[in-house]
């Protein structure tokens, strides 16, 4: 027994040691049949996947030949399967995406999307991991759909994701790291600095989305995320090493939930690299694009509804608009339950044709219902609807509540819902989640469906960055996420990049005013800003006065809230910016810079025929503006002189 | 019975031990650290810098990071002027920073480099507080560095008065590179000037001030009544700090002996000058004719002044934006240049508080002072070299004089008060000059390290107290009393 | 040692262990978090106060056995600013106390009778205590702030609003009321559980006995309910003597220098970079105030307790039974 024993033991130690013989397989290329890429429509941005023979996935992105992404690792850590080594690949799929959509508002009212797609299977034991790779002329996205061989339902746990973005060497970035908005505990609600970092320099930070490198010479890349929302993950963050090379992680100052359950099948958000110059940048749809080919968000229910009901869900009833906002300039002196105040408001709002006003924070406070009936009544009988704020986490914490407050809010006639704080500040419940963990992450979604469901919008405030819910939920036409005229120390370093990195993913509510609070942004600018800066319903936050029998007054008077054309004229980062936005015949460009600056503007974009424009130029001094008016056509340049901090817009009309 | 004698015997032993019933009594005044001379330096330097051809340093993304006091409407401004360095140093030096509240700024950052934990490069705060940093070896002089790069620094090229203390006592070491001065300021009501003065002219002395503010109170009071001639917010620390500080630096007060540290307020000249100064700034509220209300916050005093219910606002020269807005939102329909030019003026309280106009103390104002100080937590020479750099930057460049002017602080060096463009700019011209007609007059607390207690719990609380009573009858005693209390402390530190 | 008397030894730990061995466990957590957070620093604090410390300069710190709190007896600003600290509070806590004693016995029993809504009343007294006192300060600040933009002074609109935050005498009244609305809550909780469980035939016999309202009170209720009276005095004593948070809140700017209790200048002084040097003498400062707190407490304790032999009325009947 005991030789047998050791025949057995010899014979195993000797099929070891031959297996082990062979020439080593991680000294061997990767085989040729484990390469794959893609390219965009028009060649421009290649993607190049392998699978090397520790069954890794990597990939890198080029575009014009510059590197974008150099080799970088993908996968997920789960605790049923490690889908990120020793993977086996099963299959590849190509197809094209050419497809058109209409957003109600936006960059662009009809967005053409044109893609070439590669779908990779791979498999470790029962359990299938595929990579969705995207190519579009203005840059590249993938995802990860994770399902079960058959087919079931099950919960798996998430551990790590491991998509990193190896960064080219040294590259120039311009970052917003995680830093707590309180002083005490962890809040986060994207609304500090972007400053810029060499790759190399951005270890031991927390880093957020959008965030913005440059990859060469007038190549730029804007990481950021999509279709966050309704996927049952959560919000991620990135996180370099000493070399540049970054790494999805968690977003941090969630709640108190950090074990991430996902029910197969799984989607997880797509990962998304706008890249191309900072025009292409500008103008990208990617973020909404990349939902694909799909239609508004309609219940599940939706067979069942009549047909009054179900034409809720073509959101036909959903208006952008720009809408009074008192709070900044009357915060600390007239509370917002002051209904003197809201109504001039409403007047202010129905006089400049605004669709809405915005009833901030404190409205409810010792209310009579009574008052707001007649209030909201009054408002829409001048053609303004009526916005109410209202704390995530303290009205909103429970489903009961949610659909329990927002009937309530419907019967009152309100038009939507101004929400704040999902970044968990002043919170009173016991809501244990914030920020952009998964509960919260479900608390976006149930809102957008119940304020769907009673036909109202939605204002996201102390909230996470647009994910291109837009695409879905179009009553969704506004958000924050950015650091605006409510912090009154804004300055122009920050406002010439906002609109090359927030601007660009989706609705920013930055609240312009006319006369600026404090030196730093001229007038010139603040009306700028209300062009480079798009959103569903634009606030207002300046005083009624400065707006009424002003010299800008036919400015504000016909600003639009939604645009059918986006271009971008010409800038840089922290020097300027200048973007021209079409709303059917009428452009309006906006600029702003640091520097003094003349610059010479060309027409060329404009269709045949004449034109007015009305140039509000900065003026003597930082809170006054020249309007001048003067005719032009596509041939036509005119020279604009901003001042230091300064800025301008031009409204132009064809006669 | 063995434990217990041990017990005894130990407790016998530490009772002994402690003869000394007062182990913190120390005749010189204090443990005041190494003046004048350093011969064991607590500083290291490591690393060699680079040169290009030209003999200028090349830095590769130096990252530095600045803890600074200032916050609000001027922490903005003084990043937009870090990020306008950031751009013209791009590729070489990085600024960071963040801002610490004054009330226990030094506190905090001494903890910070002590613990060398998140301790910032470059400290820019208060010149007061930085003697007792440099006592407690938590900064290091710029000497080195300066001579490494070249920069050809003196105090010789900073007003005088403010850059006498920069040195921090240690002879020959450039501890501070002193910024600026600020102090109380005054605005005023144009249209009501002109209403009660000739051509619209100010004051020229405290007796030409009360007697414009009290027919100005007469005249006003006929329509309304709640006017009163002075808006002044007795409520806030900066009134202790700069009126009081005014009031004593112009009645000739001494605040401390500059030898011992200690202070000497009961000495009958001294103490005369403390008297003179409460009466001087009682005759405000308690005369015959007040020309003011105790008590008043800031926002009474801003609203009196908004709403023309004052002639005068004492105020702070970074509070200008604010100042020129509230008033704007209570006269709509005027631009901003129409309120700086025509509604609003500067004025100084040069001369306000002297009973003895002859004095040559009479001219003096008593504020802060902004410093920067290196860090001993720097040792790369190249981030000392960034560090360099950028306070070179930020006191040479006349840019940055004036954005920093229009956040209210007039700088002191003789390169950007002295350049013409910079004495052009709008706000220097019309406010900044107005609110300190000569720098040279500007005086600060010095270098003592026992500011907080010589001044918080000294100087600024008689003040506290007394100037809630109408009358100097308790004025020796309160005075002698906390003198007595400062001097036991000092004794003990 | 002999083999038996180690298998002896051995034989001892194991039913210890298995005796007590769940007990331990589940003790451990709290015992080791106690020994890290307050006895070590109890010591490493003792220790100090009997150095000459700097924690900016450990190098020069100095044995000096118990100079540090012979200071305290000295005449210096320290023992000035200690000793007059200690005295105001003692005068805040002669009426605070009593007011915290009477005022939640009063509801508590007010309450005990069950009057219409009476659950409603308890919730509404109780609901102050949930909340912090840096709430407390805020409301209390708002109602009673100096400006005219204060409750009050807006209420009354004078042009010299009452400075309730800035006047002596005034501010410590605010602070009594705040204090009053803030803690009554917790006293009259353990003061109502009390009351409930006085035996009803108590009351019946004195009753029976023709003892008036007074005297049921005097001679039942408060007896039974002694030893909650006493854990209620116990804990308010011990707060009140480290008065903190109530002058620290309900202060105006200016003023925030000012020392009105031991603890505040324990604060004040240890948060103070330039009295650094001092930290020595300041953790004697807090030891010896500890001291004196614990001193108050036996006293307290010593005058609360059942007498050997019992209350004079169980004397007499004992005499009478004989």
């Amino acid at each position: 027994m005991k030789i047998k024993n050791c025949l057995l033991l010899s014979l195993g130690l000797l099929s070891i040691g031959l297996v082990s013989c062979g020439p080593k397989e991680s000294d061997n290329p990767v085989k040729e049949t484990n390469k794959w890429s893609i390219s965009s429509p028009d060649n421009k941005v290649n993607i190049e996947v392998n699978l090397n023979n520790d069954g890794e996935i990597h990939y890198s992105v080029k575009k014009n030949n510059t590197a974008i992404v150099e080799d970088s690792k993908l996968g997920i850590d789960s605790d049923v399967a490690n889908l990120h080594s020793g993977l086996t690949f099963v299959e590849k799929k190509e197809s094209t995406l050419n497809f058109e959509y209409e957003a109600i508002s936006g960059k662009e009212s009809l967005v053409k999307s044109s893609s070439n797609e590669l779908r990779l299977t791979f498999r470790e034991y029962y359990y299938y991991i595929d990579v969705v790779f995207r190519a579009y002329s203005d840059g590249y996205a993938f995802r990860y759909e994770i399902y079960k061989n058959d087919d079931s339902n099950e919960e798996i746990i998430i551990l790590d994701e491991l998509t990193e973005f190896n960064l080219p060497d040294k590259s120039a970035t311009y970052a917003m790291p995680y830093v707590s908005s309180t002083s005490n505990g962890d809040t986060f609600s994207y609304e500090d600095y972007y400053n810029y970092r060499r790759s190399d320099r951005l270890q031991d930070l927390k880093i957020s989305m959008p965030f913005l490198y440059e990859a060469g010479n007038d190549m730029y890349s804007l990481i950021t995320e999509s279709e966050l929302i309704g996927s049952n993950y959560i919000g991620s963050f990135l996180e370099s090493d000493e070399n540049g090379t970054l790494k999805t992680i968690p977003a941090p100052a969630g709640g108190s939930d950090t074990t991430y359950n996902v029910p197969l099948p799984f989607k997880s958000p797509w990962r998304i690299g706008i890249s191309g110059s900072l025009k292409e940048i500008v103008e990208s749809n990617l973020v909404e694009e990349v939902y694909g080919d799909v239609e508004y968000w309609k219940p599940d229910n939706y067979d069942e509804l009549t047909k009054e009901e179900q034409e809720i869900y073509n959101y036909d009833w959903v208006t952008p608009g720009v809408s009074a906002w008192s709070w900044l300039v009357y915060n600390g002196v007239r509370g917002q339950n002051d209904w003197d105040l809201q109504y001039e408001y409403v007047d202010l709002a129905s006089e400049m044709g605004w669709k809405r006003t915005i009833l901030d924070g404190g409205w409810d406070t010792a209310l009579n219902p009574s008052t707001l009936t007649e209030f909201v009544n009054y408002a829409n009988s001048k053609g303004v609807k009526v916005m109410v704020w209202c704390h995530a986490l303290n009205k909103f914490d429970t489903y009961e509540k949610r659909v329990s407050q927002l009937d309530q809010y419907a019967r009152f006639g309100i038009e939507g819902i101004k929400v704040d704080f999902f970044d968990g500040q002043e919170k009173t419940t016991n809501a244990t989640f914030q920020m952009e963990d998964q509960e919260t992450l479900e608390l976006y979604e149930s809102l957008y469906q119940l304020c769907a469901e009673r036909k109202m919008v939605v204002n996201c405030h102390g909230s996470n960055k647009p994910t291109g819910e837009r695409r879905i939920y179009p009553n969704v036409i506004n958000r924050e996420a950015i650091r605006g005229n409510e912090f009154k120390t804004i300055n122009t370093s920050q406002t010439t990049l906002l609109p090359f990195i927030r601007g660009v993913v989706g609705p920013s509510d930055f609240t312009p005013v006319s006369k600026p609070l404090r030196s730093g942004i001229t007038m010139g600018q603040q009306i700028a800003l209300c062009i480079l800066l798009e959103s569903g319903s634009p606030s207002m936050a300046d005083y009624s006065e400065n707006y009424l029998n002003q010299p800008t007054t036919e400015f504000y008077k016909n600003l639009p809230a939604s645009w059918d054309e986006t271009l971008f004229i010409g800038g840089d980062l922290e020097s300027h910016c200048v973007i021209a936005r079409r709303k059917g015949s009428e452009w309006w460009l906006g600029g702003n810079t640091i520097d003094e600056m003349d610059i010479n503007i060309n027409f060329d974009f404009l269709g045949e025929g004449k034109f007015k424009a009305y140039i509000y130029e900065d003026g003597e001094d930082a809170s006054s503006v020249n309007v001048k008016e003067t005719e032009i056509t596509k041939e036509s340049n005119i020279d604009i002189k901003m001042k230091e901090n300064g800025g301008f817009a031009i409204r132009i009309v064809r006669e | 019975m063995k434990k217990r004698t041990i017990l005894i015997c130990g407790l016998l032993a530490l009772t002994l031990a402690s003869c000394d019933t007062n182990p913190y009594d120390d005749p010189i005044g204090g443990g005041g650290g190494n003046n004048g001379s350093i011969t064991d330096p607590w500083w290291t330097t490591e690393g060699e810098l680079a040169f290009d051809g030209d003999g200028n340093v090349v830095l590769d993304e130096v990252d530095i990071h600045i803890t600074t006091v200032v916050n609000g409407d001027d922490y903005a401004k003084f990043q937009d002027i870090v990020s306008d360095f950031n751009r013209e140093y791009r590729g070489q030096i990085n600024v960071t920073t963040d801002t610490v509240n004054q009330v226990g700024f030094e506190q905090a950052v001494a903890n910070r480099i002590n613990q060398n934990s998140n301790a910032p490069d470059l400290i820019m705060s208060h010149q007061k507080g930085h003697k007792s940093f440099a006592n407690s070896k938590l900064i290091q002089p710029f000497n080195e560095i300066f001579d490494e790069l070249n920069i050809d620094f003196s105090y010789d090229n900073f007003a005088s008065n403010i850059s006498s203390y920069a040195n921090l006592d240690y002879e020959d070491y450039y501890f501070d590179v002193p910024i600026d001065a600020q102090s109380m300021v005054i605005y005023y009501n144009k249209d009501i000037l002109k209403k009660y003065s000739e051509d619209g002219s100010l004051p020229t002395n405290r007796e030409e001030f009360f007697a414009l503010c009290r027919e100005a109170q007469e005249g006003e009071r006929k329509t309304n009544k709640s006017f009163n001639a002075v808006a002044l917010n007795t409520e806030e620390e900066f009134f202790f700090w700069y009126i009081w500080g005014t009031a004593l630096a112009q009645n000739g007060a001494t605040f401390y002996n500059p030898e011992t540290y200690k202070v000497e307020w009961t000495e009958p000249n001294n103490l005369q000058a403390f008297k003179n100064a409460l009466n001087s700034i009682r005759e405000f509220f308690y005369s015959d004719e007040p020309i003011s209300i105790y008590g008043q916050n800031l926002d009474s005093t801003n609203n009196a002044f908004f709403n023309d219910n004052a002639l005068f606002l004492f105020s702070l020269p970074w509070s200008a934006d604010t100042i020129f807005l509230g008033y704007g939102q209570n006269h709509s329909g005027l631009s901003e240049s129409q309120i700086k030019e025509e509604k609003i003026g500067a004025f100084n309280t040069s001369r306000m508080f002297a009973l003895d106009q002859s004095s040559p103390n009479a001219t003096k104002i008593y504020g802060d002072s902004h410093a920067f100080a290196l860090s001993k937590t720097v040792t790369d020479i190249n981030k000392k070299a960034a560090c360099a750099i950028f306070v070179n930057y930020f006191t040479n460049n006349v840019d940055v004089g004036i954005d920093w002017a229009e956040a209210g602080h007039i700088s002191v060096s003789n390169a950007i008060s002295s350049n013409k463009e910079y004495q052009d700019s709008f706000f220097v011209d019309n406010y900044i000059n107005n609110f300190y007609p000569n720098i040279n007059d500007f005086v600060t607390a010095g270098n003592t390290p026992y500011f907080d207690v010589t001044f918080d719990d000294g100087v600024y609380a008689i003040a506290n107290t007394l100037l809630r009573e109408e009358t100097d009858r308790k004025d020796a005693s309160t005075i002698a009393s906390i003198q007595t209390d400062v001097n036991d402390l000092i004794d003990m530190l | 040692m002999s083999e038996a008397v180690i298998n002896r030894k051995k034989d001892r730990r194991k039913e210890i262990l298995k005796r007590y061995g769940l007990a331990i466990g589940f003790v451990s957590p709290f015992v080791l978090v106690f020994i890290i957070f307050t006895v070590i620093p109890l010591i490493m604090g003792f220790v100090i106060s009997l150095c000459k410390y700097n924690p900016y300069d450990l190098e020069s710190t100095t044995f000096i056995g118990f100079s540090n709190y012979l200071m305290l007896f000295g005449n210096n600003v320290l023992a000035r600013t200690f000793w007059q600290a200690l005295g105001k509070t003692l005068i805040f806590d002669v009426v605070a106390v009593p007011c915290l004693i009477i005022i939640p016995l009063g509801l508590a029993y007010l309450i005990n009778m069950k009057p219409p809504g009476y659950k409603i009343f308890r919730a509404i007294i109780y609901l102050p205590s949930v909340i912090s006192i840096t709430i407390v300060g805020v409301l209390f600040g708002a109602i009673f702030s100096d400006s005219e933009l204060g409750l009050i002074n807006a209420w009354f609109s004078s042009e010299n609003p009452i400075p309730f935050l800035s006047d002596p005498v005034l501010r410590w009244t605010v602070i009594l009321l705040a204090s009053i609305w803030w803690q009554t809550g917790t006293n009259f909780i353990i003061l109502s559980a009390a009351l409930r469980n006085v035996p009803k035939s108590l009351y019946e016999a004195c009753e029976m006995d023709g003892g008036s309202r007074l005297e049921l009170f005097i001679h039942v209720t408060l007896p039974n309910i002694k030893g909650s009276l006493g854990i209620v005095l116990f804990n308010t004593l011990i707060g009140y003597l480290n008065l903190y948070g109530q002058p620290t809140v309900l202060n105006s700017a200016i003023n925030r220098n000012n020392i009105e209790s031991p603890m505040m200048l324990i604060q004040q002084w240890l948060n103070s970079f330039e009295r650094s040097s001092l930290t020595g003498l300041i953790s004697a400062t807090a030891i010896f105030f500890g001291l004196i707190v614990m001193l108050f407490t036996f006293i307290e304790r010593y005058l609360m307790k059942d007498r050997k032999g019992g209350s004079k009325y169980e004397i007499q009947y004992k005499a009478y039974e004989a």
